[in-house]
């Protein structure tokens, strides 16, 4: 008799063909040693249940930022057109770096000091938004602003 | 409306598809980068880039009912990206304490006792190769079956196979080893 332990677990994942996956019950039921297998493969994967990343993450959904990074984007484009598009596309993120630098800054920091990065800010992230690629974004964002707070 | 339906609205320009679309899978890929990256912050992260990538390429995908594989490759090359330039291969055990509150009938140390059980598991995943672990939380906890998953990976179903039954080998000698099994 053939026993079936390097089937056992695509059986209990239920990834058999209907022939396979009868003959490894067929087998099963008359083989104890692979029957115990099977018994620990259900419960192993039974446990693994515990690994399972809670229903309650994310609280809520990235939709807003995706949203903005997508058609947000190209309602800009729509908006004010291609050539116009980048420049207001260059203020809307001076004035977000600006934001972002304001609340990063010790204390608050003068407003003078605030403009004085913004516009650093602001060239780094608009030259990374046409130069590279979406992957990168946040990490891109968060170097400019640690450069700035350091001025 | 079906996955292939929307990506093709989404295509065209409708907000609205592709609004459907994040929301119907941004928790299954949030919980596959957590799982990849152990770590909830960097997952939420790589789950943007992940739609956005999404977005970027529905003028390109093709309609053949493989969505789901489509989508988890894009997030797995990305999670791989991120760990290849972490150098070496950190593991912060994610925390979701403040997630798991008591049920209302059990007590403080029966809960107590199950978020250890949770970590244990939890961990023996984490320290899995991580092909391994890909393979094993795709089919696990999101559903995909071998053939699914052989796509999302970029390899075949013998293959999956393998790195399930090798990941599953291993979890039994990690948790055995503690009394779990
Ligand atoms: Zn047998």
């Amino acid at each position: 008799m053939k026993h079936v332990g390097d089937k056992i677990q695509a059986f209990v994942a239920g990834e058999l063909s209907g022939t396979e996956q009868q003959l490894v019950a067929d087998h099963l039921a008359q083989c104890p040693e692979c029957a115990a297998e099977e018994t620990e493969a259900r419960q192993l994967w039974d446990l693994l249940e515990a690994a399972e990343v809670p229903e309650s993450i994310p609280a809520e959904s990235a939709w807003p930022e995706i949203q903005a990074r997508t058609f947000g984007r190209s309602q800009s484009t729509l908006l004010y057109g291609g050539g116009l598009w980048s420049k207001t596309g260059i203020a809307a993120t001076a004035l977000a770096a600006g934001l972002a630098l304001a609340i990063l800054l010790p204390g608050g920091g003068s407003s003078d000091k605030v403009l004085a990065s913004d516009s650093e800010a602001s060239w780094g992230s608009s030259f990374w938004l046409d130069e590279q690629s979406d992957a990168g974004f946040s990490e891109m964002w968060l170097a400019t602003a640690t450069d700035g707070s350091d001025s | 409306m079906d996955d292939d339906t929307l990506m093709i609205r989404t295509a065209e320009g409708e907000e609205a598809a592709f609004r459907f679309l994040v929301q119907r899978w941004e928790k299954g890929v949030l919980a596959f980068l957590i799982h990849m990256l152990g770590s909830v912050e960097e997952a939420e992260d790589l789950v943007q880039d992940t739609f956005i990538q999404v977005f970027n390429k529905a003028a390109k995908y093709e309609a053949q009912g493989l969505f789901k594989s489509w989508l988890f490759r894009i997030a797995g090359n990305l999670a791989r990206s991120r760990l290849r330039r972490r150098k070496v291969l950190r593991w912060v055990q994610f925390d979701t304490t403040e997630h798991d509150t008591p049920g209302a009938d059990e007590g403080a140390l029966a809960h107590l006792e199950k978020e250890e059980a949770k970590t244990k598991v939890r961990s023996a995943v984490a320290t899995l190769p991580a092909r391994q672990r890909e393979a094993l939380v795709l089919h696990r906890f999101q559903g995909l079956k071998y053939k699914e998953v052989a796509a999302a990976m970029d390899t075949t179903v013998p293959g999956v196979e393998s790195l399930i039954q090798r990941a599953m080998a291993a979890l039994k000698v990690e948790l055995a080893g503690k009394g779990d099994l």
